[in-house]
């Protein structure tokens, strides 16, 4: 039992791509260490920007050995007449290393070979590793790569060291020009010192010594505690914001922590701008007191140990304070100009080439709203509506968004914070800031209906502009954001129960841009694929539910998403009777494919009773479960088509469609027809895959 | 106190004593150091090079009326270029810092993951912005491609801006109170120009006469490009890019005419990078 080390020393790697690559480290030595059947104890992977390090304890100096039988030449061919060896079966013993009395005699359904047993594996662990890691380390994926020097090899930052030891034993190889040693670095501001490892249990703490913690989590760990102590001090708490926390994390070596102070007069500035001049750029923790208020103070993560001096503290304000001064001198600058007035400059601001301005957006965005406000006539404030619509782009004109730098991403954000300080109506501010929401999965909702329309309506428009672009759509790649923006009116529709036909929306929203028809339905039929997708992702429905039910669909998509709600909790309730309904369903689909025109069914016509009681069912319960289904009632709808069931049985069962007379098989046809439309009030049903058949 | 004029003194003593060349800015708007041909023609092919110089830049939208402490139109780079990339870049580059006086121990120093790009030269790398206790002074790139031609030798850019390194050095807040030389003030020099050249770049440069230059210009250069007058057709290269970022300044350039402006740029700073390497590799 031995332990092996690998530490690949690089020049700072980029913070979040490096648990990616740990990952990678990881998943690539364990399964190395199975292919090649040599056990072990466990497997870890420690990482800082400078390091990416795997760590085996108690690996086995040699891999297994293991028998594997081998076939060799048939019986005929291996012996001459004189039962003496052929050169077949000695090329065949020379080329496997086997001797002439361990072959032995395998009768097969091919006749007889000849067959033998070797030996595999039993190589040392040593040199398997010596052989694995140069072409491991090649094929780390990387989402880019550089080449640093002549050696050709590529990763993501130039790779300065290798130490790999097995025991007290250095792995000789070489990658990228360099030769593997017993040697690391300490912290690059602590001298950077040579560090010589005798043994790999020493590692983590040789390193420690010298201001490394390599050990990701510990490192997480102590930035937290020190980050918690040094706020409550104060009665403080910082604002635990996690995708932030993953990347300081790798951004030290060793996590030093301060705090730092601004001046209280930017607490002025909306809380958004401050707490996106901290953490955008400078990764810094906000800071906030008892009640969850901003303070005006602030968290650095720094790769030092103390600041002694407590230069390091003023000299991190100072660049803290002159973005926020940037803010504030676009702030004040912009509170200058009424909202209103700036939108007039929405005239100047191209959206995209040949689609017009902002203007000619939110000009169209007005029309398709139109349509939408009488859906909800009464509940919808419209003069409000159109208000916030003209002043919900506005922002673009602003400093603050214009700077091109951190604040840029607080559209709709900066609308709404302006509107409050111009003293408008809070909830047209709050329209505004509703009307670009949700920007990404799982963000943000608007709180009101009317910012939830002009969200929906400002994210149709945008996918048929795309659509008049001719945007490639494709299930794998979504380079302008289409699944995104769609994604968000599903969870619009799905989350405030937005009712509207969305396919004539897209229509309407088409014609204005000069889409042509064809151009759309194919849109339609693709956003259609991407609600089962949606579906299955969000709720757990099965797609091939969500694919019956938007046969049915009349473009409202809140209601393909309730009767797949139902349908969805009625097949995992009832799932073997179910399948057999969908089975029925599939072969009247089947026989009636490729029929056409058929009559009208014609009882006197009809032979069994079988067909007899069907036809008499249906006429009975379809008008029923239409019914049902235009009310929406649609476990009831479900109910009906379940009651159903018996007759289509017994009528499958004891029934002939496809006899010679054609009257009579017409009318079979026919009945079938029926019956199929009747389940086609809910969906088709033929589209669901049944599991056993 | 470490002047201004100091502080390129002492870097440029540095880089002189590892053998590089110590040059001068080009005499004719630059947005970097990086458009000098001392680093972008000399980055192309296998002879190795060494240099380092000031490039005086010029960036017409960062201009804010000498009203702005921390933002000018023109400021300074020291400029690097080191081809091969040395092994130790970092720490060529650290001790620099010693060298210049911040004791880096006291500090906290980063190399933050910052791929550079500039579309207009078709060049990219990858590397970091220094930060020194949370202000970038220094870009690092491992270049990649320059001229939309892949390297075949990586050199290793730093470029250092001075004014904030020396604000740092000197304790001061503003640009404008940087010591120069000894009496002299980075305001005393240059606080009239920032004023005078961030009323041009906004308000009184002519949109048409620089639409027209840029045009003939781009004429010319192809021309010379054309045939293979490197240096005067590259100059021209130079002078289009920064009657591009006049233009932009002015907000007489739409997004969708704004590529269009930088691809014409590209597409002529590449024909000058492949004439240098056809005739060095001649």
């Amino acid at each position: 039992m031995s332990d092996f080390l690998l530490e690949i020393g690089v020049e700072e790697l980029p913070a979040l791509d490096i648990y990616d690559i740990a990952e990678q480290f990881k998943s690539g030595f364990e399964s190395f260490l199975s292919e090649k059947r040599i056990t072990y104890k466990n497997v870890k992977v420690y990482f800082t920007l400078r390091r990416i390090a795997v760590s085996i304890e108690g690996i086995s100096d040699y891999q297994e050995i293991w028998e594997t039988e081998v076939i060799g030449p048939p019986v005929k061919a291996a012996y001459d007449q004189n039962g003496k060896p052929t050169k077949a079966l000695i090329g065949f013993i020379e080329n496997k290393g086997l001797k002439l009395e361990d072959v032995s005699v395998e009768e097969t359904k091919k006749g007889a070979y000849v067959k033998g047993r070797i030996k595999e594996g039993g190589s040392a662990t040593v040199e398997l590793l010596k052989e694995f890691i140069p072409g491991f380390l090649s094929s780390v994926k990387l989402s880019k790569s550089m080449r640093w020097n002549g050696a050709g090899f590529r990763f993501l930052r130039p790779v300065r060291w290798i130490l790999a030891l097995f025991n007290d034993q250095v792995l000789d190889f070489e990658i990228a020009g360099m030769r593997a040693s017993r040697e690391t670095y300490g912290n690059r501001l602590k001298g950077n010192p040579r560090i010589r490892i005798d043994t790999p249990v020493e590692y983590l703490t040789k390193l420690e010594s010298h201001f490394v913690i390599a050990d990701p989590e510990k490192r997480r760990r102590l930035l937290i505690e020190k980050m918690e102590k040094l706020t409550a001090e104060r009665g403080f708490t910082w604002d635990n914001d996690e995708e932030l926390l993953r990347e300081v994390v790798n951004l030290v070596e060793y996590p030093g922590v301060i705090l730092g102070s601004f001046e209280e007069k930017y607490l002025e500035l909306p809380e958004a701008v401050v707490i996106t001049a901290m953490k955008q750029h400078q990764r810094y923790f906000a800071v906030k007191d008892k009640r969850g208020k901003l303070v005006n103070r602030f968290i650095s993560a720094i790769n030092n140990t103390e600041d002694l001096a407590g230069l390091i503290v003023s000299n991190h304000e100072k660049v803290l304070r002159a973005r926020l001064e940037d803010a504030e001198f676009y702030m004040r600058e912009d509170l200058k100009v009424p909202l209103e007035d700036r939108i007039e400059e929405l005239k100047k601001i191209i959206y995209r080439e040949n689609l017009g301005t902002i203007y000619d957006k939110l000009q169209r965005v007005e029309n398709l709203l139109k349509e939408l406000v009488q859906l909800y006539k009464g509940k919808i404030d419209e003069k409000l509506l159109f208000e916030a619509l003209y002043l919900s782009k506005v922002d673009l004109t602003t400093l603050m968004i214009k700077d091109g730098k951190e604040f840029t991403k607080l559209e709709g954000v900066i609308g709404m914070e302006y509107a409050l300080k111009q003293g408008k109506d809070p909830k047209l501010a709050r329209i505004i800031y509703d009307h670009i929401l949700p920007r990404f999965p799982g963000d943000e909702l608007p709180q009101t209906l009317e910012g939830t329309v002009i969200s929906i309506a400002d994210k149709i428009d945008t996918l048929v502009t795309f659509v008049k672009s001719g945007a490639e759509i494709s299930a794998s790649q979504d380079p302008f954001g289409l699944r995104r923006t769609l994604y968000s009116i599903f969870e619009l529709v799905k989350e405030k129960k937005v009712r509207f036909d969305f396919a004539k929306l897209v229509e309407k929203a088409s014609l204005q841009l000069g889409v042509p028809s064809v151009k759309y339905q194919d849109f339609l039929i693709w956003a259609w694929t991407r609600l089962e997708s949606y579906l299955e992702e969000k709720e757990g429905i099965r797609y091939d539910i969500v694919d019956c039910v938007v046969f049915a669909n009349k473009g409202d998509i809140w209601d393909v998403i309730e009767r797949a709600r139902v349908l969805n909790r009625y097949y995992l309730e009832n799932q073997k009777e179910f399948e057999e309904v969908v089975i029925g369903q599939k072969r009247a689909n089947n026989i009636l494919s490729g029929v056409n025109e058929l009559p009208q069914v014609d009882e006197a016509i009809f032979e069994r009773d079988e067909e007899r009681n069907l036809h008499r069912i249906l006429k009975e319960i379809e008008p029923h479960v239409k019914k049902s289904v235009e009310k929406e009632k649609y476990e009831d709808a479900l109910r009906m088509l379940r009651s159903l069931k018996p007759y289509i049985d017994v009528f499958f069962d004891n029934v002939f469609v496809m006899v010679d007379d054609e009257k009579i098989r017409n009318n079979r046809l026919a009945l079938l027809y029926e019956l199929r439309d009747c389940f086609r009030h809910y969906g088709d049903f033929s589209k669901i895959v049944v599991s056993s058949n | 106190m470490v002047t201004f004029q100091d502080l390129i003194l002492k870097l440029s003593r540095y880089y002189a004593d590892l053998g590089c060349v110590i040059g001068e800015p080009y005499n004719s708007e630059v947005g970097a150091g990086t458009f000098n041909p001392l680093t972008f023609l000399r980055a192309l092919g296998k002879k190795p090079w060494k240099a380092a110089y000031v490039e005086v830049t010029r960036r017409p939208k960062d201009g804010r009326y000498a009203e702005n402490p921390n933002r000018v139109q023109q400021y300074h780079q020291f400029q690097v270029i080191l081809k091969p990339a040395p092994e130790n870049p970092q720490e060529i580059y650290l001790n620099s810092l010693k060298y210049i006086g911040i004791d880096i121990e006291k500090h906290d120093v980063r190399f933050v993951e910052d791929d550079w790009e500039s579309p207009t030269l078709g060049a990219w790398g990858l590397g970091w912005e220094v930060w020194l206790d949370g202000l970038e002074i220094t870009q690092f790139t491992y270049f990649q491609q320059v001229g939309g031609i892949d390297l075949e030798v990586i050199p290793v850019e730093l470029t250092y801006g001075l004014e904030r390194i020396a604000m740092y050095i000197q304790k001061v807040d503003s640009i404008f109170d940087l010591v120069w030389a000894p009496g002299i003030t980075w305001g005393d020099l240059y606080k009239r120009f920032e004023y005078e050249f961030s009323v041009y770049n906004y308000e009184k440069s002519d949109s048409r006469l620089l639409g027209e230059l840029f045009k003939k210009f781009e004429k010319d250069a192809e021309a010379l490009l054309k045939e293979k007058l490197l240096y005067p057709g590259y100059d021209l290269v130079i002078k289009m890019s920064h009657i591009f970022n006049l233009l932009d300044a002015r907000g007489a350039i739409s997004p969708s005419e704004r590529q269009a402006y930088i691809f014409k740029v590209r597409k002529l700073a590449r024909a000058a990078a492949q004439i240098y390497l056809e005739e060095e590799n001649e």
